[in-house]
């Protein structure tokens, strides 16, 4: 496993585990009638933000695995709350 | 002792919420003074944004604060950065700032406050709602003020009284309603 620059808080990754909770939280909103388009967009990390961490991981190459492990992260937050609003927007029965 | 950390504690929530009362005042200050002309005059550069643009980018970016950290407040619309005006960006700014002020009110409140967390980005980690979230929503105002500042002088619009009167914060203090006063 790649060594985490000092830096990164235990706890940022300890948050990273829990991308129900995450997605949990946003489909909230959904439920309150935000666009599951617009919430998509708050959940994924901007492409302008990607390019940069791109760069960054590139001066310095500790950051490369913790930057991977967080657009992993948004990825399965995003997975998590498509498969609960629906592939039709509509939100889905949960038990 | 506790009575007196208290009211000390209450008396700085106040005055941050007074702060961020004058931090409306200070935007529409500059609207006030600032001429038509340059509302939407292009920058120089390329990909600059126009003031209008910067404007709505204030607003649109408290819609998004309330939007994630306080889903229970009513959002204001949002404001067309091509086409809104300098009235309705001045409206539109006054009724998301008094949002965003029932927000940090809610997040100073305490335990069993609906704003417990600051999202200042969907995707960026969540800060527990607090002190900090007041100085990163006051500086990113106070980031893009300079920069409308600094391009308006660009454009050839001289700004002199926007330029001082937002450091004139007894009087900005009065213009707000507050009966107050910095402390």
């Amino acid at each position: 496993m790649a060594t985490l620059p000092q830096f990164v808080p235990v706890d940022l990754l300890q948050d990273l585990e829990y991308p129900q909770r995450e997605a949990a939280f946003f489909y909230g909103l959904f439920l309150r009638g935000h666009s599951a388009d617009k919430l998509r967009q708050d959940i994924e990390v901007p492409s302008a933000v990607l390019a940069k961490w791109h760069r960054e991981a590139e001066r310095d190459p500790q950051l490369k695995d913790i930057f991977e492990r967080m657009v992993d992260y948004r990825r399965h937050v995003l997975a998590i709350f498509d498969a609960l609003v629906g592939s039709d927007g509509q939100p889905q029965r949960v038990q | 002792m506790a009575l007196q950390s208290e009211r000390a504690l209450r008396e700085l929530r106040n005055t941050l919420l007074e702060t961020y009362a004058i931090n409306d005042r200070m935007n529409q200050l500059i609207l006030e003074h600032l001429d038509p002309r340059a509302w939407r005059a292009k920058p120089p550069g390329r990909n600059a944004r126009t003031i209008a643009a910067i404007f709505a980018h204030i607003h649109n970016i408290r819609r998004k604060w309330l939007r994630l950290s306080a889903p229970h407040l009513k959002l204001p619309a949002e404001l067309d950065r091509t086409r809104c005006t300098q009235q309705q960006a001045s409206a539109a700014l006054a009724e998301s700032a008094e949002r965003c002020s029932a927000m940090l009110a809610e997040a100073f409140a305490g335990p069993g406050s609906r704003v417990k967390q600051f999202r200042r980005d969907g995707w960026a980690r969540p800060w527990p709602a607090g002190a900090a979230m007041f100085a990163y929503m006051f500086s990113h105002e106070a980031h893009h003020r300079g920069q409308i500042l600094m391009l308006a002088r660009q454009l050839g619009y001289r700004m002199h009284e926007a330029m001082y009167g937002i450091w004139q914060w007894e009087k900005l203090w009065k213009q707000a309603g507050l009966t107050s006063r910095p402390r």
